[in-house]
């Protein structure tokens, strides 16, 4: 199809915004790069915006990495990540289908009694109590558990469901599927755009988080990298020992690079996976998507 | 099926085959580790003071800490991996198990063992536990040491016998103790906070270290015009919580709030006369441009760091190890780069400070858990770490390692201590301190002079900077007093007060309020019922001065 | 036969209640909710209990169970607290200052994109707009405090614009609080946000786009008949569910921009509600306050539900 003049004035613009966009976007970590590659002592003299790094100097992150505790951190987080993410998206699509049925009696009930749990929580001691009583302390099922649905993705994945037409479904039941057949041979492979998007957000949600560990587990030996990272990081900050008066700066120095350094490590890997994941939702402008 | 779903099939039922194989192995397992196995020596002879000849109890205790910076990697995360606590299993048979946490979770994470029953046999404080401490031990959480003093405390009884001052600050109101507590030996080791100001650009300058408010303004303005940008800036919380400046004025900052005035009444600070004159002076300052701008917003240490470090400002109101920090740092680019300490700031020249910063000599540390199955063991452990050789291993760690006793028999630190990093191990400074030397993890014990000179004020300038700010004639110190519960009721006011002090003060320097407005803002105070608190705190402090 | 509306179902002569069979017709349905069911109820609904901290003097001590009863207390004082009103006024402002420049971004971003012709340059743009949510919120407040300050860019383009040049720090300013909270709030969750708006916006037929182009319609149209109506129900239910957390300002970045001369404007309730809790453990008044925020949320929640089941076909339930 050919573009007329002002369809190609707007893509042009359409480009030079977005790129300008992006460089505003890409800035923030630019500059922890920058700043986690610097020597301490030149980041220390300097303020405002950093175009490259200041010296150079791996230190941060030799720090951080030949941490005994890394590799196991890595590998429970990884752990946590697929085992955590699979979960999660089985039982968010079973919810997901089922109240996306016209047939199923139950729906809007069932959505009143899951929405309500992301309003009205009993707060930290009564949760940890629960964990505690199923025996699930210093578990790993700890962490898989307690976070295993989202009712915002639900509901993400719910309205997705709900704008696949009616006639596949029936024309499927007529063929003789049950539903669990629906779901896995019809509905989830025409859903990949939203099956991706949970991949995405509940495979970073697994990689970042470090909370649920921090209450439940008693040694390091299931602890995920997150909160390895953040105990590194809470161990180096002299903010944190207020009277601790022979430091003598070089431990705070070298915080401020770990800062950065931790948040390199955490993000690469995303980006490393992203556009694996990213290519079924992004799509060129022609090609078709429902055949996915 | 196509290849996709076939795929995301086998995945999904993998995922639930081994999240069930998980559910199975973790209810297999005894959730609770197995118990360390205690050290070999059973009958190694205690150097204790209770030296028995019956072979030690071993007996692993639990409690919940946080490890100090850097020493990870050589503990492999768990404090009882310290050479200090390993010694400790020789010669009292006590192994401990700790939960492992950082500063930042440490109360969540105790309130969360507390409320769950599991609570350790013995804890550093919660700092916010609801009514204080004190409530603890109403509440039956943690146990009253001083019915224990007689019968299963004698290294700590004799100490406390032997310094009233100790004993007192040692115990609440009613007389019990809430806590094993920490003893400083040298008044100095409280001392952390002050002014500072570059020595080589006073030289240049030719200006005295300054002491009085008349001669800090003429330093800054000197300073400004041989082009320090900022002269004068500090943390965010410097107008709120420094003695320094508001003390000059006999004011103090809404951070200290509530102290007691050379009349040894309760006042609050950011109302007394005196504060008017402050904050105009602090505006009149800023307006010269002599108070760095951004000084509101900074909390950043790092970029205060920065500011002192490239010269853009000559000044600040810091803690004691800065000093150090600042002039190594600066030294790389300026070689005549020179902190020193100055002062509390005076209005008169040869007056006395009004205030200062300084730490409680005696703190209650560590609570032991009233509902602990080992109340004894508990008390025993403890009170060896009272004990002379306790006391010595806890400040110098094990002789012939850390330290060595000299001609006269005083413990002198090795190279292991002070020659890091270049030391035989590899270790630095603070990781070899952090192996021997508990003191430095903030227990419970009493922290000996020798530990305090030898360690940690090794410099002129720490030594100089001590001296200056150990000087006041009100203390920031408020006495150990416990409030009732009506008292409490009354004192929930206090935070929205202070919300409205801390306001109006950043406001009334920056000048976005008048000065003018002043009495206005007192009135507001009083109307809040500032009144009514301090009639509260008179009444717990005629309490505690009764007893 | 099945009568669905009649509650009965009538099969040679014999009526059965609708649910048992509905539940047999349907019974496989049943079974593929209840895990979430169950999830729900034993993470959820039993550690409930806990909000009747908010009408006790909790202690850590006695548990929930055991603390003081003291009712409605908490909520009378903060209701009578001085900054009341102005916490909410921040907390609300801030939010709807939300709704407005930060929630349509998004959405614009995702439809702009979707305009270029090269998959690449799609796929780039948008991986990078994700990573400033990466970042984590300390240094992203430590790099808004670095913009704001004397010398910062911010700082630099706003005296050029007005004209003033006089030494200041922009976050000591009170008008400027909330324009640089939401400007950060655009600038971090934008990309991250525009992931759902994507795979709503490949959901849509491609056949749609075609048979339009047949018609002679050109992109401009194309967006607002099919692109826009494709992604409405993602919007609608997205602003319903951001309508459900009015009262709700996350605590990190605005404890983190904030600081006394400024609080007039930064000052929001969960920033409040930490200064009280500070000083005397009150995690009672904490929840107590906490509940109060989720009733005032999920009315909200269900009003802007209701509306739009009457005025689209979307809702949540």
């Amino acid at each position: 199809m050919k573009r007329s003049v002002n369809e190609y004035i707007f893509d042009s613009a359409n480009v030079v915004f977005m790129l300008l966009l992006t460089l505003v976007f890409i800035y923030p970590l630019l500059y922890c790069l920058f700043a986690s590659l610097s020597d301490p002592a030149q980041l220390n003299l300097h303020q405002g915006p950093l175009y490259k790094p200041l010296g150079f100097s791996i230190e941060a992150y030799k720090q951080v990495l030949s941490n005994k505790l890394f590799m196991r951190g890595l590998f429970n987080t990884i752990f946590y990540v697929v085992v955590g993410t699979s979960l999660n998206l089985l039982l968010t699509a079973l919810a997901a289908f089922v109240l996306s049925r016209k047939q199923f009696y139950w729906k809007k009930f069932i959505m009143i009694y899951i929405v309500i749990t992301m309003y009205f929580s009993g707060g930290l001691i009564p949760f940890y109590l629960v964990v505690k009583n199923l025996h699930l302390i210093n578990s790993p099922l700890s962490i898989l558990l307690p976070g295993a649905v989202s009712v915002f993705n639900l509901i993400i994945m719910r309205t997705y469901f709900l704008g696949i037409p009616d006639s596949l479904e029936e024309s499927a039941v007529i063929d003789g599927a049950n539903d669990f057949t629906v779901l896995f041979r019809i509905i989830l492979p025409l859903s990949m755009p939203v099956v991706a998007v949970m991949i995405v957000y509940y495979g970073v949600g697994r990689w970042n988080e470090w909370f649920n560990a921090m209450i439940f587990l008693s040694d390091n030996t299931w602890q995920p990298l997150q909160l390895l990272l953040r105990n590194i990081l809470n161990q180096n900050d002299a903010t944190k020992f207020l009277k601790n008066i022979t430091d003598t700066g070089d431990a705070q120095s070298r915080a401020r690079l770990i800062k950065y350094a931790l948040i390199m490590i955490t993000v690469f890997p995303i980006i490393f996976v992203y556009p694996f994941v990213q290519k079924y939702f992004i799509k060129g402008v022609m090609i078709g998507s429902l055949k996915g | 099926m196509n290849k996709f779903s076939k795929k995301l099939l086998t995945a999904l039922v993998s995922t639930v085959l081994i999240v069930a194989m998980l559910a199975a192995c973790s209810s297999a397992k005894n959730e609770n580790n197995p118990v360390a196995s205690p050290a070999a020596a059973s009958t190694a002879t205690p150097d204790s003071v209770q030296a028995t000849s019956t072979p030690m109890p071993q007996v692993t205790l639990t409690t919940i800490g946080v490890s100090p910076a850097g020493l990870d990697p050589l503990i492999n995360g768990d404090m009882a991996n310290t050479l200090y606590n390993k010694e400790l299993i020789k010669r009292t048979g006590v192994t401990l198990k700790y939960t492992m946490t950082t500063n930042e979770d440490y109360d969540t994470k105790l309130n969360l063992l507390i409320s769950s029953g599991d609570a350790p046999d013995f804890f550093g404080m919660p700092s916010n536990y609801p009514g204080g401490v004190d409530k603890a031990l109403q509440d039956g959480l943690i146990v009253d040491l001083s019915k224990y003093l007689d019968s299963d405390l004698p290294n700590l009884k004799a100490l406390l016998d032997s310094n009233p001052e100790w004993k007192k600050a040692a115990m609440t109101d009613s007389g019990a103790m809430i806590g094993f507590p920490n003893i400083k030996e040298s008044k100095a080791a409280n001392v952390f906070a002050g002014a500072m100001i570059r020595k080589d650009l006073l030289d240049k300058v030719n200006l005295p270290v300054p002491e009085t408010i008349e001669e800090w303004h003429t330093a800054l303005t000197e300073f400004k015009k041989i082009g320090v940008k900022n002269p004068f800036t500090a943390l965010n919380w410097f107008p709120y919580y420094s003695g320094d400046f508001a003390g000059a004025f006999g004011a103090n900052g809404p951070g200290y709030s509530i102290i007691l005035d050379l009349n040894g009444k309760p006042a609050y600070g950011p109302i007394v006369p005196g504060y008017k004159d402050y904050l105009a002076t602090m505006h009149q300052w800023y307006e010269e441009g002599l108070i760095d701008p951004d000084f509101v917003t900074l909390q950043d240490w790092d970029v205060l760091n920065t500011k002192m470090t490239s010269g853009q400002s000559a000044a600040t109101v810091m803690f004691l190890s800065r000093i150090l920090t600042y002039t190594n740092e600066g030294k790389k680019t300026d070689p005549n780069f020179e902190m020193i300490a100055a002062p509390h700031p005076v209005l008169q020249k040869g007056d006395t400070p009004y205030l200062g910063q300084v730490d409680p000599v005696v703190t209650p540390l560590i609570a032991v858990n009233a509902n602990s199955k080992n109340l004894k063991d508990v008390l025993r452990y403890w009170d060896y770490r009272y004990s002379p050789e306790g006391i010595l291993l806890s400040n110098f760690g094990i002789e012939g390692e850390s330290y060595t006793l000299d001609a006269s028999g005083n413990p002198q630190y090795t190279d292991l201590i002070l020659a890091a990093p270049t030391n035989s191990k590899g270790w630095t400074q603070a990781q070899a301190m952090g192996m021997y030397v508990a003191v430095d993890g903030n227990t419970p014990t009493v922290q000996l002079d020798g530990y305090f000179d030898q360690s940690k004020l090794t410099t002129d300038a720490q030594k100089d900077a001590v001296a200056k700010w150990s000087n006041e004639a009100v203390s920031t110190l408020y006495p150990n007093v416990t409030f009732n519960d009506a008292e409490l009721e009354t004192l929930k006011k206090l935070t929205d007060i202070e919300t409205y002090a801390t306001e109006m003060t950043a406001k009334f320097i920056l000048g976005s309020e008048p000065m003018d407005n002043f009495d206005k803002y007192v009135e507001h105070v009083k109307s809040m019922g500032i009144d009514q608190i301090l009639a509260a705190e008179q009444s717990a402090l005629d309490r505690y001065n009764s007893r | 036969m099945y009568f669905a509306d009649t509650g009965v179902f009538k099969c040679l002569g014999r009526e059965q209640p609708m649910l048992i069979k509905d539940f047999k017709r349907y019974k496989l349905l049943y079974v593929m909710i209840l895990p979430v069911l169950v999830y729900f109820a034993v993470f959820a609904y039993v550690p409930m209990y806990g909000l009747l901290m908010a009408f006790e003097n909790f202690n850590v001590t006695k548990g929930i169970w055991g603390s003081d009863w003291v009712g409605f207390e908490h909520f009378a004082d903060f209701f009578a607290s001085p900054y009341f009103t102005r916490v909410i006024r921040n907390t609300l402002l801030l939010n709807l200052y939300g709704l407005i420049f930060v929630f349509p971004l998004p959405i614009f971003f995702a439809l702009l994109i979707n305009e270029f012709r090269s998959a690449i340059l799609k796929r780039v743009i948008q991986t990078v707009s994700y990573l400033p949510y990466f970042i984590s919120i300390v240094v992203i407040a430590g790099i808004i405090r670095d913009f704001t300050s004397q010398t910062g860019l911010l700082t630099y383009l706003v005296q050029h614009i007005t004209g003033n040049y006089e030494n200041m720090n922009l976050l000591t300013k009170e008008a400027f609080f909330r324009p640089v909270y939401v400007a950060s709030e655009m600038w971090q969750y934008t990309g991250f946000s525009a992931i759902i708006y994507f795979s709503a916006l490949s959901s849509i037929n491609p056949d749609l786009y075609e048979a339009s182009t047949i018609d002679g319609a050109n992109r401009w149209k194309q967006m607002v008949h099919i692109s826009i109506p494709g992604i409405a129900p993602t919007m609608i239910i997205l602003f319903i569910l951001q309508l459900g957390s009015i009262m709700s300002v996350g605590f990190d970045k605005v404890f983190l921009l904030q600081n006394p001369a400024i609080y007039s404007t930064s000052d929001v309730i969960a920033t409040y509600i930490y200064r009280q809790g500070l000083q005397f453990g009150e995690l009672s008044y904490s929840t107590a306050v906490g509940f109060f925020n989720t009733v005032i949320n999920f009315i909200v929640l269900i009003i802007a539900n209701q509306i739009s089941r009457k005025v689209s076909e979307t809702s949540l339930f």
